[in-house]
């Protein structure tokens, strides 16, 4: 009888055991495993990035052509005033000025429909310090509007990472408005963001956002790039899980750090292709240069 | 140039917007249709430049780096000579523009510009703005005219403006009415005015038809 119990206590015990360690497995492991996100998911969040970049994005391209109409008004007046000899050194400048200002317009569309192209993850050699200024380019008038001062610190001469541009974007804007964001409450006077890019060791490159805000509350740290996670009033708890995924697939790490002197510090680090990094320690291969 | 008389006389109209583009552009239809733009990029240079006394208005950019259009304009309520504000936002930005109105500016324009508008609204404010010059050296002029009086003159100075006789002022100034006479063509020559009519005006101006004695309060 003893036995029998004993027998029948320490099978259960062993059951119980088991089930404990597979409970503590499975959640663990559902916990350090990051869900992949699906093209669509990505793309979405992409399209409610742009969403939230309108008025920004409104503003780049409405200045341009504020100024295109202001020389066409012009050159229609001199014309009025003199219709027979157009003095073409009065509108030779104006028009290049219009050339200009129409450029300038269609950079911030080009930029625009790269953001909201869907597409799966290409990757190509790109320069990180022109994708850190083309997004820096599409949140500057959000950032004025919300009084924030705007700096870079881009290194120069990075070697080109093996990226796609419109997925990497997508990473540097979310870190951008979302250091925005923090900073809502922060005086306008010592509301600034930073945004830097440095070589890391001849082996990787380094993106750094970093702001003056309200900073990362330790109690939920470890649950930053969560997926449904979010500190922000309806915000979907997306963004950074979607950053975290396309950092991921790009062979590179992301981690958030509370700043000295307050705010916070969002970075991705991307590997150099092992060629580049060969080029970089200065190992002399034959390559053609520049490249 | 036609449809667009050049205005009269000399003036300024001061563009503070820190867009290269927009500024550049805009000063350059100003000057093609006859006026005398002066382009700043910040308020900082807004208020370091040269301001010559003649008419001028602002057309002022919302945001900017450093202090932005709604911060120039309250500093601008409290200065009595600032010129008229036009405001220009880049888009719609209703809540915005309230707060222009609000602050005083006198019109508020959405870019890109309409250019029959920009024009009405520059030659209003830059009227405006004559009207408050002549105004206020007319209202400089007789302050000083009016500092020069004597005390005594200045009791004849109210009681005349207020429809009083001359035998009336004798008796509550316990002087007699040949010295009030003469203290009145005194009033009259230092004030250089003709007429009580003429006198009334110059009261007006000083505000000091409505309230009591207090002269001392007026001469400030």
């Amino acid at each position: 009888m003893t036995g029998d119990f004993l027998n029948y206590a320490s099978l259960i015990g062993i059951v119980l055991l088991v089930q404990l360690a597979l409970v503590v497995i499975i959640l663990t492991y559902d916990r350090r495993s990051h869900p992949q996100h699906s093209a669509e998911e990505t793309h979405t969040a992409r399209l409610a990035l742009a969403g939230e970049l309108t008025a920004s994005i409104a503003h780049e391209i409405a200045q341009p052509l504020s100024a295109i109409l202001n020389n066409v008004e012009t050159a229609e007046l001199i014309l009025k005033g003199s219709p027979r000899a157009a003095d073409p050194e009065a509108l030779g400048p104006i028009l290049a000025d219009i050339k200009r200002d129409d450029l300038r317009a269609n950079e911030v569309v080009i930029r625009l429909r790269a953001l909201l192209r869907k597409r799966e993850l290409k990757l190509e050699p790109i320069d990180i310090n022109t994708l850190a200024s083309s997004a820096v380019a599409l949140v500057r008038a959000d950032a004025r509007h919300r009084q924030i001062q705007l700096r870079t610190e881009l290194e120069p001469d990075l070697p080109p990472v093996s990226a796609d541009p419109v997925h990497l974007q997508q990473v540097v804007l979310n870190l951008l408005v979302n250091a925005m964001d923090a900073m809502s409450r922060t005086p306008p006077p010592v509301r600034w963001l930073l945004l830097k890019t440095r070589l890391r060791a001849g082996s990787a490159v380094e993106v750094t956002v970093r702001d003056n805000g309200h900073g990362i509350d330790p109690a939920v740290a470890s649950k930053l790039f969560d997926s449904f996670f979010t500190t922000k009033e309806g915000g979907m708890g997306l963004g950074l899980s979607i950053a975290r995924s396309i950092v991921q697939a790009h062979g590179g790490t992301i981690w958030a750090e509370r700043a000295r002197g307050g705010g916070s510090a969002f970075t991705f680090r991307l590997p150099l292709p092992k060629r580049q990094r060969a080029a970089r320690v200065g190992i002399p291969e034959l390559t053609s240069p520049g490249g | 140039m036609e449809p667009y008389e050049p205005l009269i006389g000399e003036h300024r109209v001061y563009i503070v917007d820190d867009d290269d583009s927009f500024r550049a552009s805009l000063a350059r239809l100003l000057s093609t249709a006859g006026m005398s733009p002066i382009p700043c990029r910040s308020v900082g240079d807004y208020l370091l430049v040269e301001h010559p006394d003649c008419p001028s208005c602002i057309v002022l950019d919302m945001l900017m780096p450093g202090p932005s259009g709604l911060e120039l304009l309250a500093s601008l309520a409290h200065q009595r000579d600032a010129p008229p504000v036009i405001f220009v936002t880049a888009f719609n930005d209703i809540p915005a523009t309230v707060q222009a109105m609000k602050a005083g500016a006198m019109d508020s324009l959405t870019k890109p510009l309409d250019m029959e508008r920009l024009l009405q609204s520059l030659q209003d404010a830059i009227a405006r703005d004559a009207r408050n010059r002549a105004a206020r050296r007319e209202l400089e002029q007789v302050q000083s005219r009016y500092s020069e009086l004597t005390p005594c003159e200045r009791d004849i100075y109210i009681g005349v403006v207020h429809g009083k006789l001359n035998k009336q002022m004798a008796l509550k100034l316990g002087i007699c009415e040949r010295s009030i006479k003469s203290h009145r063509s005194n009033v009259m020559r230092k004030m250089r005015v003709s007429s009580v009519a003429g006198l009334v005006k110059t009261a007006k101006l000083l505000d000091v038809l409505s309230g009591t004695r207090d002269t001392q309060a007026v001469s400030q």
